[in-house]
């Protein structure tokens, strides 16, 4: 019996850790905006600003804090833009700068902290299945950093390793928080894959 | 892999990157087990609700507007920054020269004067930083907290100047170093400390 794994859309899986066309388009508009063409800045944001901001959405909880560190990624990669490696991929970089801003904000140090604390999942979102909701707070039950990796890991279609390099740890470290989450994901979601339905 | 998939193991093994070696030997065990492949397809279906979570996220073009104000002001305040050191620096030392002028040997420090002499340099100060502030905003106060600080030296300056005239004891060295120079520094650190807190105000 084959197993169906490919259930999960395809092209995403395929891109995980690879390089796509979108990644060189991107890298080429990188290398010309560390290269002092403004004109690059317009096309770099409206491609990864919807990816960042849904990042910090997911990770910090809080629509305008993720706004604020959407805007301090992209000063702080304004700042650093003549560091930038022709041939990186961008969307790495950028999330490593993002990443180490969200690690800045002293005030999301602290799990037990204000971030976690007094942001709380909205109960509801207009139009929203039971079903999704069920997941939508299985996701947000996670740990902040435990969110950011599956968010890094499911959404963005990171290796482990490249996880790793983004937060400034170790691959074994990753993959040790991401299989804790899965398996608390696991725990809350498991009863949802039996009945058989596709979203 | 020949022993079975647990179920407290299968979501994970199928959440694996794909050339996970664990990964790949689950696949494979499942592909002649029909049990673990259906908790293999179970875990699929569960991941599939999990990334079917993905939202198109929408951009408000305000936030695009306040990035881009950011980055250009930064922009602003990197060019700025090459140049503004130089002129704080050439500002002090053309106050240092302007004293050297009318050096005579003439000792005392005169501190009664001192007021006075402050008194002028700051309104000269104050005045440049107005009229920046009215004619010349953007410039001076958008781009770096540096050019306010030369913007206030260069009226110190000015009021030095001025005091060559009205200051009678301004061919003392002591007087002028300890009391026109010094002022034409505090002016320039005055400048900059109000450009700081108005960005801080702002942010």
């Amino acid at each position: 019996m084959k197993v169906r794994t490919a259930d999960r859309p395809k092209p995403a899986l395929a891109n995980r850790g690879a390089a796509t066309t979108d990644d060189g388009a991107a890298e080429a508009l990188m290398a010309a905006y560390a290269a002092g063409d403004r004109g690059a800045w317009e096309p770099l944001f409206d491609r990864l600003a919807p990816r960042l901001l849904g990042f910090f959405q997911r990770s910090l909880r809080d629509p305008a804090l993720a706004e604020d560190h959407v805007q301090a990624t992209f000063v702080e990669m304004h700042r650093v833009r003549r560091s930038y490696p022709p041939g990186t991929p961008v969307r790495r970089w950028v999330f490593t700068i993002a990443a180490r801003v969200r690690v800045n904000d002293a005030s999301c140090l602290d799990r037990s902290g204000p971030c976690a604390a007094t942001r709380a999942t909205p109960p509801t979102v207009p139009g929203e299945s039971a079903r999704d909701r069920q997941v939508r707070q299985a996701i947000d039950a996670l740990a902040s950093s435990e969110r950011s990796i599956i968010h890094l890991h499911r959404f963005e279609r990171m290796t482990f390793e490249e996880i790793a390099g983004v937060l400034g740890s170790t691959e074994a470290a990753v993959r040790r928080e991401a299989l804790q989450a899965y398996h608390r994901l696991r725990e809350r979601l498991w009863t949802l894959g039996d009945d058989g339905e596709r979203p | 892999m020949s022993d079975h998939i647990s179920e407290d193991l299968a979501l994970i093994l199928t959440a694996l990157d794909q050339d996970d070696p664990e990964r790949r030997a689950a696949l494979a065990h499942a592909a002649a087990c029909s049990a673990c492949a259906r908790l293999l397809e179970r875990s699929a279906s569960v991941l599939s609700l999990i990334d079917a979570q993905q939202a198109d996220v929408k951009v408000d073009p305000r936030l695009k507007a306040r990035v881009l104000a950011s980055v250009d002001r930064l922009e602003a305040q990197g060019a700025g920054t090459r140049w503004e050191p130089y002129a704080l620096a050439f500002g002090a030392l053309l106050s240092i020269a302007l004293g050297l002028l009318d050096l005579r040997l003439r000792w005392g420090l005169f501190p009664a004067r001192a007021p006075l002499c402050f008194m002028w340099q700051m309104m000269g100060a104050l005045l440049s930083l107005a009229g920046a502030g009215i004619w010349a905003r953007s410039w001076a106060w958008r781009s770096s907290p540096l050019r306010p600080a030369v913007v206030a030296m260069g009226g110190a300056l000015i009021g030095q100047l001025w005091l060559r005239v009205r200051c009678p004891t301004h061919d003392a060295p002591l007087h002028v170093l300890t009391f026109h120079v010094s002022t034409v520094l505090v002016a320039a650190l005055l400048g900059y400390l109000l450009a700081r807190s108005t960005w801080q105000s702002q942010r």
